[in-house]
């Protein structure tokens, strides 16, 4: 219940038998999600339809809150979530790309989108990102708010979750319909919700007698301007009929629920459009009031208007509160997907879920590295200074253990090194690190070569391999090529092989093989066989069986034994 | 190879020089075909490529194949097939010469027009083009690059071109990428030594490139040739026999040094132009300084050339005798010899420290059997190419690569 505002005089419905619909995705989420992907990828829209292609919608698909996106995206070939969030970015100007196309030939009856690429505006972007959240909706809302070019409006536009249908855009730029100002509209009934309990579901034909009685011409003014056409009234451009397609009769302003069928269906319509895209309202659906006459009438039956929106109305979305946990997690609290603070913590933190309260965990590797990174950071003056609360002792214990260990290993890129004994003066200026009596670590080395030269010091440049340290000239001896240590003489290696080996016997009848089978077994001397070749094979080590075998065999047979070449 | 009339000789000498595969149209000076200059490519060289394959590929001494690079107006089959003589046989190729003198001695070589060039050294030129010779800050420069013997051998070679039109670094013709300059060359080269030849031998070889219709004055080429020293002449019963010189100047076999300079005084060493060989000038304009001073010329030690050019004036028989003479310049190279080496300056490596005693033992370690050195104050450096390898030690034990770059982009 508001304390500063006074409610509107509306009034409460049960919703146990109605369907309740709230918007379930996170549009400010996948907003920012579809602008990463379009500044790491080139896209380019396809020639005709200037649509995103099929590629790449189904990879951003995937990385919408819209479950079915991408199974929309395999049947229709397109997402009306991800088109939605595409016009949105386009809108903001946060992303750009040709809309009008040109006609390539005579004979072309639409406009062609060649090379068409969409480009990021990485500068407004990064100027988006860094306002509050409180900024950052209200441009959004603004965006969606003032859109109602091209008859994009709540009369002749089905809203994204498309429940409602829509009169037919007959006539659509003639009568009053092209001075309507809807941008004001929608502010105005904003500003009416905005006095609505949080709590509370309303009947939605309350809110259109209220506005029956205290704003009759919220929508189109008492006395209206009209463009070429001014017969059937205010109301000439409204046609109901008994089929969708058709547009039979104008709603007469004389009768006495013309408001109720005109500036009522539109109220229904724009708490579909905006306010329930954005998250501000809950939807509660029911039948028609008047099946069989379209457009549908009184479908919406009731409305809640949410917290959050109450907190945007009232300028009072908080910035994300941040806190550091003593488990390496920060938890973010944010009524909005907080995209600055996401980019903010990715150096130095996985993002483990992104929610009301979005989870990271500090990572030590990438904490490391990110010092290493830039010497003049500071992460645990970062934390301490966006964080609630104090952070806890062991985080930071732990941040200047790992600044340490940023700090531990430093290279020296484009640096030189002079060697030298007595190493004379001049060089000072180049000097940037000494080690130990003969080496310099040095700046500007082909300069202090010409300096050197120049002084008559007959100084050595030596330009080394990227695989290997050049000796110098002969007659130069250079201590670090000293240093290098040769190569160790490569050891041979000694391997142990071991050899079985295996002697197969051929037979030319099958009893022969048998009966040597047989009285091998006997012996329990393994053998294998192979029935359709005839042979018997076994393990060399068992020769003196297979030979006492044999002995025996030969009382029963002629042996002769021929060794076959390989 | 024998079978070979003069002509086809000629012609296999002329492959050679080419060096690149012959079109068809090549062969039409040596071929007996008639020659038709009307109708169609094919219509025209039919009659050539007979005598191609009889005379040349059927007596094994030619090969040939279809070009695989055709240019693009190049639509028939004929005009894609190329002609080749097999590097095998180049040595077996009998000599174009129809006449060789055998003559000892060097012969006349010429030195006037490389003594005036010299001699522009003195002048003053208010527009020096890009071979005028001058003295530059002390340096001796051709146009605007350094004088070397090569450069000026390019210059007598330019000089030498272009005294006729067209010059003689024109191709003969479109399709053949030799210029009578690279015919002089290659011919002349064929000459064993002691072998002289009279400039009427070019003739016939000029006119087998020449298709061009270009009558070329192959005597006054050559004559011109000797004017500018690339030839040496022999003048003997009235006729003259030229050969090629060793160099575009020679050098004697035994130099007399003091000849070419004067070594005595104690303030500069006096360069005698009209005696020094080009290849000693260039020698001493590597260590030296020069000056003009009343229509001399004179040289004074360079101490950061000579600094660098230790090695050479040691190796070299010219500046060792110029230590030994001239006591200026032998100061100035003691001297550098002296300080040479003391200070060394190693570029292209990578250097890091490490501020953690395990993390360096295990880098030590790790990469014992590579060219890594470890210096004094917990210092290290390596190739680059060995950075990844170091990098991935230091992120196994658990740190980062801070990188200090001295040439932040």
């Amino acid at each position: 219940m508001t304390s500063s505002n006074i409610l509107l005089p509306l009034t409460p419905i049960e919703i146990q038998s109605l369907e309740i619909v709230r918007n379930s995705f996170n549009l400010r989420k996948d907003l920012h999600t579809f602008l990463r992907y379009v500044g790491e990828y080139d896209i380019k829209r396809s020639v005709r339809e200037n649509t995103i292609p099929k590629g790449d919608a189904k990879r951003i698909a995937r990385l919408l809150s819209d479950p079915k996106a991408k199974e929309e995206i395999d049947e229709d070939g397109s997402s009306s979530w991800l088109d939605f969030i595409d016009s949105l970015a386009l809108t903001l100007k946060l992303i750009d790309y040709d809309t009008k196309g040109e006609y390539l030939g005579y004979s072309s009856s639409a406009p062609s989108y060649v090379d068409n690429y969409m480009q990021l505006n990485k500068e407004t972007y990064a100027e988006f990102k860094k306002q509050s959240l409180q900024h950052q909706e209200k441009r959004v809302f603004q965006a969606l708010v003032s859109d109602f070019k091209d008859s994009k409006n709540e009369f002749y536009t089905r809203s994204f979750f498309n429940r409602l249908d829509t009169f037919n855009s007959f006539g659509c730029a003639t009568g009053v319909m092209p001075n309507l100002n809807f941008a004001e509209t929608r502010h105005f009934l904003f500003d009416c919700l905005k006095n609505c309990d949080p709590g509370v579901w309303y009947k939605t034909s309350s809110l259109i007698q209220y506005l029956k009685k205290a704003h009759p011409f919220f929508l189109i003014p008492k006395n209206p301007k009209y463009k070429h056409y001014e017969k059937g009234g205010r109301y000439g451009n409204f046609r109901e009929s008994e089929s969708q397609l058709a547009s039979d009769r104008i709603v007469n302003e004389k009768d006495p629920d013309a408001f109720e069928r005109v500036e009522g269906r539109y109220v229904e319509r724009f708490l579909e459009h905006i306010p329930l895209l954005l998250g501000y309202v809950e939807l509660a659906y029911g039948d028609p009031i008047n099946p069989g006459v379209y457009p549908s009438m009184g479908k919406v039956k009731g409305f809640k208007v949410t917290d959050l929106f109450l907190r945007f109305m009232r300028q009072e979305i908080p910035e994300p509160k941040i806190t550091v946990h003593p488990n390496h997690e920060i938890h973010v609290e944010a009524d909005f997907y907080p995209s600055a603070i996401i980019d903010q913590f990715s150096p130095f933190t996985d993002l483990i879920t992104v929610d009301k309260i979005s989870i990271f965990v500090l990572k030590k590797t990438k904490i490391i590295e990110y010092l290493a990174a830039d010497e003049s950071r500071d992460l645990k003056k970062l934390l301490e200074t966006i964080s609630h609360h104090p952070l806890p002792p062991n985080i930071v214990t732990e941040l200047e253990e790992w600044s340490g260990h940023s700090d531990t290993f430093i290279l020296y890129k484009n640096f030189g090194l002079l060697e030298g004994r007595n190493i004379p003066k001049m060089v000072e200026a180049h000097v940037e690190a000494v080690i130990g009596k003969d080496f310099r670590m040095i700046r500007g080395p082909e300069t202090l070569f010409a300096t050197l030269e120049a002084a008559e010091q007959a100084p050595v440049f030596i330009t080394h391999g990227p695989e290997k340290l050049i000796p110098p000239p002969k007659n130069v001896t250079s201590l670090l090529i000293k240093k290098i240590a040769p190569p160790k003489k490569s050891v041979k290696p000694e391997i142990n092989i071991k050899r079985k080996c295996y002697v197969t016997l051929s037979f030319p009848t099958k009893e022969a093989i048998d009966a040597l089978t047989r009285l091998l077994v006997l012996e329990r001397c393994p053998v294998e066989v192979d029935p359709k070749k005839q042979t018997l094979t076994y393990n060399a080590a068992h020769q003196k069986i297979v030979d006492s075998a044999l002995e025996t065999l030969k009382k029963t047979y002629r042996i002769k034994i021929e060794d076959l070449s390989v | 190879m024998g079978a070979l009339d003069r002509k086809e000789i000629l012609m296999l000498h002329a492959l050679i020089c080419m060096k690149d595969p012959a079109p068809v149209t090549a062969f039409t000076a040596v071929s007996n075909a008639p020659k038709i200059l009307y109708g169609t490519f094919n219509e025209q060289y039919s009659p050539v490529l007979k005598y191609i394959k009889t005379d040349l590929i059927r007596k094994g001494v030619l090969a040939y194949c279809e070009d695989i690079w055709p240019s693009s107006s190049k639509s028939t089959k004929l005009e894609r097939l190329i002609f080749h003589l097999p590097p095998e046989f180049h040595a077996y190729v009998p000599s174009p010469f129809s006449e060789l003198k055998k003559l000892t001695g060097p012969g006349e070589i010429s030195q006037r027009r490389v003594r005036e060039k010299l001699q522009e050294i003195f002048a003053v030129v208010e527009s020096p083009n890009n071979h005028t010779l001058q003295l530059n800050q002390g340096r001796f420069v051709i146009g605007k690059m350094p004088f070397t013997a090569n450069l000026f051998s390019k210059w007598q070679r330019w000089e030498w071109a272009w005294k006729f039109n067209p010059n003689l670094e024109n191709s003969f013709k479109y399709d053949h990428p030799v210029t009578p300059m690279r015919v002089l060359e290659y011919f002349f080269s064929l000459l064993g030594p002691d072998e002289w030849i009279k400039p009427q031998e070019l003739e016939s070889i000029f006119t087998l490139f020449g298709d061009d219709g270009k009558k070329r004055d192959v005597a006054e080429i050559v004559q011109q040739g000797w004017e500018m020293g690339f030839f040496a002449r022999h003048s003997l019963q009235g006729e003259t026999w030229f050969r090629n010189t060793r160099l575009p100047f020679d050098i004697p076999e035994s130099p007399i040094y003091k000849e070419y300079l004067n070594p005595e005084k104690k303030e500069h060493v006096v360069i005698r132009l009209d005696q020094i060989p080009i290849e000693a000038l260039d020698l001493i304009s590597q260590i030296a300084l020069f000056r003009i001073e009343k229509g001399d010329l004179l040289a004074l030690p360079d101490t950061i050339r000579i600094g660098r050019n230790l090695n050479l004036i040691e190796n070299d028989p010219f500046l060792s005798w110029l230590m030994t003479k001239s006591t200026l310049f032998n100061d100035v190279f003691q001297m550098m010899k002296e300080r040479h080496g003391h200070q060394i300056i190693h570029h292209h490596l990578l250097i890091a420290k490490i501020k953690q005693l395990g993390l360096k033992a295990a880098l030590e370690k790790r990469l014992a059997d590579t060219p890594v050195v470890f210096l004094p104050d917990d210092y290290m450096v390596f190739p680059k190419q060995l950075l990844s390898q170091v990098e991935s030690i230091v992120m196994q034990h658990g740190f980062a690569v801070r990188t200090v770059d001295a040439q932040p982009t």
